[in-house]
């Protein structure tokens, strides 16, 4: 009996070794850490090339296929292996990226653009006008899988007069247009690989073959995403051998990583900047998030008075909401646009915290401090729900600060903290919901307000907090149209204005975003949009 | 005995079958679905509702089923709403992941667990029993995730002997020695709390065992202890032990989130973790159909086993009958 344990034992010990040693996911090249000066050609004189940097992230890709990339992550990996016909820079400025350059028709109707010659692609295919033509007719096709079409509904069709040349004949003005075809929007992908596959099955999401600085080197899913150096890119060619994503999944094992060099490289976690702004082997590096907002549902009859929108904007103090929740990690937002974008007004009302001029307001709007304290009309109390996404302890306690500062108004604010995925689809998605606290995307072109501020939008896109303006509306559609950046800044501006006065929502702070990496690692320069934009100038 | 074990197999199916139904049920009258994770609030209700029928997600739920279970008998398992992949390639490429980290667990718990059950149940009340019960009882009360990240601190940080996470080092050649060194943090953390009861239980068994009567007869007819202990009352301690055992199989392949989660284990726990919030049905069903069926064998070979293992329970007709 003792022999026959002993013997299960031995056996169940060498198999769990063999099923270990059996794993196929392990890195294959052998990365030197230390910088090289020989090797790769078109290096920076003074700087040393080579070297490998792995960047720690509790995020993984979904896929490596422009085509199907929807979510942040996927994105940035996708801006490392492809290119766009333009490129997004750290000001936001839409600079050539596979096109050289690029003009419009007297009626804004076609777009011609220049593509680069030399192209490339990762296996040695050269890159032709065919290539975009098949990425856009991909998309447009209805029967594909891919990201949201609307985006690209303007296009009527697109013509390749010859392999440098394409051009877009649109159905209707589109000044947003050159941002709809920048890397991050939607990079160009090889007809000669994917016009005959499935694009929910092919190995392309997996292995994907692009044009730009880096090449996919070994997908390890839930690990490890590692590219490689492309020689042969037409842009600033790669001074480092080697980028690593190391996926963890832990905030703290994380943190600790970045604090003790086992990774080169991450997103600070707020808790700790004060400990890596300490650690003299890492430097920091801030950009900003999208705008974190009080929405109203403005259907709800609660809300329908502008008074009553611009007393809750005076009657919350959001100065103390960056020092005392934020530490000082945030800056005060007006709208959805990005603080650096050239749309940004600078100079719409802020309301400065006012709890006397708030409380007149609501006073003005016919709401009386009730017998307990609430604020009445009617007969109706002054409660209503604040709702938010669970688990996410800046927002826990931005609700909990609001309920107790709009409380002072004699207004009942009850926080409610939902599942992430429950709250966006069955509450904020249909409009079921009476206050919310979340947060817009990063966006490149002003036109973003559209689909979330336009009343044709209710219910068709993203308005979920029901804004009507006549004004805003024929602005929006103004400023969809007009080329001209300087007549546009001007409708944007206005659009800004009005909004701010009217108050349908209430805007707290676009997050800052730290980044930390080794002090040795220089280039780094993170965009709201992308921290690695620009991974082809960084170096050791 | 080979007709109970047969009626148990075709038992099976109807369970299995039953237990798919109330998962597909519970799955998909949950809030919240696939489409929204991928698509977030960027998305107009026109092109989710595309993404929607694409996948098949508007259909009546029965009709889903039906469809989920057509092809299922066909072995395939579907693929998952994130990457377009068959779920069935991403399961079997987290199984070697979590079998690796299991059964090292499992094996390090059985081997010390049982064995200091043994010893302090030999050793009834002295020095090294009450040891043996500290230990037990902490081991059994420290919550896994602070153990977790204490250890990482220790032996990751401060010490640097051990890596911190992962199944391998990112850079560089992995070698065994690599791949045993980020072995021993996870294994020990999701095995410390099974040996903690597997020390009292082992204990008490055996010293249930030790007291009855025919072990005291035969020693005192001149049995030498040990050869009691190592082919009487040890074996019959098993029996409890081996039952227990048969009811852990389906853990290992389930994995664990929160040992996964901390060590970044990339195992069918976070598998499972992941595709719950992200809705991925696909995912979440092919592990429930795989555990399910785990905990299926796993019954029935703890009760045969346990048959076996004593041979006064036989089953035959009618149930288990004792003697």
């Amino acid at each position: 009996m003792r022999k026959v344990i002993w013997a299960i034992l031995v056996l169940m010990l060498a198999s769990a070794g063999l099923v270990g040693c059996g794993d196929s996911s392990r890195g294959t090249a052998s990365g030197t850490p230390a910088a090289t000066a020989s090797g790769s050609q078109g290096a920076v004189p003074t700087a040393k090339t080579g070297g490998t940097v792995v960047y720690g992230t509790l995020f993984e890709p979904a896929t490596l296929n422009p085509l199907q990339a929807t979510d942040v992550v996927s994105k940035w990996a996708v801006e490392l292996i492809f290119d766009g016909l333009v490129y997004v820079n750290d000001k936001m400025e839409m600079k050539p990226g596979l096109a050289t350059e690029w003009s419009t028709s007297p009626d804004g109707l076609e777009w011609t653009f220049k593509l680069r010659n030399g192209v490339r692609w990762h296996d040695g295919v050269p890159f032709t006008a065919d290539d975009v033509r098949f990425t856009y007719e991909t998309v447009l096709n209805k029967d594909t899988k891919t990201i949201p079409k609307t985006d690209y509904a303007s296009i009527a069709r697109i013509e390749t007069p010859d392999l440098q040349t394409v051009r877009f004949y649109l159905k209707e003005k589109s000044a947003p247009f050159l941002s709809k075809l920048a890397t991050n929007a939607l990079a160009i992908v090889p007809k000669h690989i994917l016009e005959n596959q499935d694009l929910n099955t092919t190995d392309f999401n997996r292995k994907p073959i692009g044009t730009g600085p880096f090449v996919v080197e070994e997908w390890a899913q839930g690990q490890k995403l590692s590219v490689k150096a492309n020689p042969n890119y037409f842009g600033t060619k790669p001074a480092l051998d080697k980028i690593i994503w190391k996926k963890l999944t832990d905030s703290n094992v994380l943190s600790l990583q970045l604090l003790n060099g086992e990774v080169d490289g991450a997103a600070v976690n707020p808790e700790i900047i004060g400990q890596v702004k300490a650690n003299n082997t890492l430097s920091t590096y801030e950009t900003v998030d999208a705008n974190t907002y009080i929405g109203f549902q403005l259907d709800n009859p609660l809300f329908q008075d502008k008074r009553v929108r611009q007393a809750l904007s005076y009657g919350l103090d959001r100065d103390a909401i960056l020092t005392q929740i934020l530490k000082g990690q945030g800056i005060r937002s007006t709208s959805h646009i990005m603080p650096n974008s050239w749309a940004y007004n600078p100079d719409v009302e802020k309301f400065g915290f006012n709890q006397a001029k708030a409380k007149q307001l609501l006073a003005d709007a016919g709401w009386k401090p009730g017998p307990d304290g609430v604020l009445t009309k009617d007969g109706q109390k002054f409660k209503f729900t604040l709702l938010t996404n669970a688990g996410d302890k800046t927002r826990e306690a931005v609700s909990l600060f609001v309920r107790q500062q709009w409380g002072e108004l004699g207004v009942q604010v009850e926080p409610q903290y939902l599942d992430l995925n429950t709250f966006i689809q069955e509450r904020v998605l249909k409009r079921n919901f009476e206050a919310i606290l979340l947060s817009g995307s990063v966006n490149v072109d002003p036109d973003y307000l559209y689909r979330n501020f336009h009343s044709k939008a209710i219910g068709t896109a993203n308005n979920f907090l029901s804004y009507r303006n006549d004004q805003v509306d024929k602005l929006l559609e103004e400023g969809q149209v007009t080329l001209d950046q300087q007549a546009r800044q001007k409708i944007y501006f206005e659009i800004q204005k009005l909004m701010a006065d009217d108050a349908p929502q209430v805007p707290l702070y676009y997050p800052k975003v730290t980044y930390a990496f080794k002090k040795t690692i220089q280039g780094i320069n993170p965009s709201p949009i992308n921290l690695f934009w620009n991974a082809e100038a960084w170096h050791y | 005995m080979g007709s109970y074990i047969l009626r148990r197999l075709l038992l099976a199916f109807p369970l299995l079958l039953a237990v798919t139904i109330v998962c597909f049920a519970i799955l998909h009258l949950t809030p919240g679905d696939p489409v929204t994770f991928l698509y977030g609030t960027d998305a107009t209700p026109a092109e989710l509702a595309r993404a929607r029928a694409m996948w098949g997600l508007d259909d009546p739920i029965h009709i889903q089923y039906l469809k989920w279970l057509w092809n299922f008998m066909h072995g395939n398992l579907g693929r998952s709403y994130v990457d377009g992949r068959p779920v069935l390639d991403i399961i079997m490429e987290r199984v070697p992941a979590t079998l690796t980290l299991t059964l090292t667990a499992f094996v390090l718990a059985l081997v010390v667990g049982v064995g200091l059950g043994v010893l302090s149940a030999m050793r009834s009340l002295s020095l090294v029993d009450y040891l043996a019960n500290l230990l037990a009882t902490t081991l059994y009360s420290t919550p896994s995730f602070w153990l977790a990240l204490l250890l990482i601190m220790l032996f990751a940080v401060q010490l640097k002997w051990l890596p911190s996470s992962g199944m391998i080092s990112v850079d560089g050649p992995s070698s065994l020695g690599d791949r045993l060194a980020h072995l021993v943090l996870p294994a020990f953390v999701l095995a410390f709390r099974e040996i903690g009861r597997l020390i009292r239980f082992t204990r008490a068994s055996m010293l249930d065992v030790l007291r009855q009567d025919y072990l005291r007869t035969a020693v005192a007819k001149g049995l030498p202890a040990s050869r009691m202990i190592l082919r009487h009352a040890f074996p019959n301690a098993l029996i409890p032990i081996i039952t227990v055992v048969g009811l852990t199989l389906p853990t290992l392949l389930a994995g664990s989130i929160v040992v996964e989660s901390v060590f970044s284990w990339p195992g069918m726990g976070m598998l499972a973790w992941d595709a719950a919030k992200a809705r991925n049905y696909g995912i979440l069903m092919g592990d429930i159909v795989l555990v399910g069926a785990l905990v299926i064998i796993g019954n029935l070979i703890a009760d045969v086993a346990y048959s076996v293992a004593d041979p006064r329970i036989r089953y035959g007709k009618g149930e288990a009958s004792a003697a």
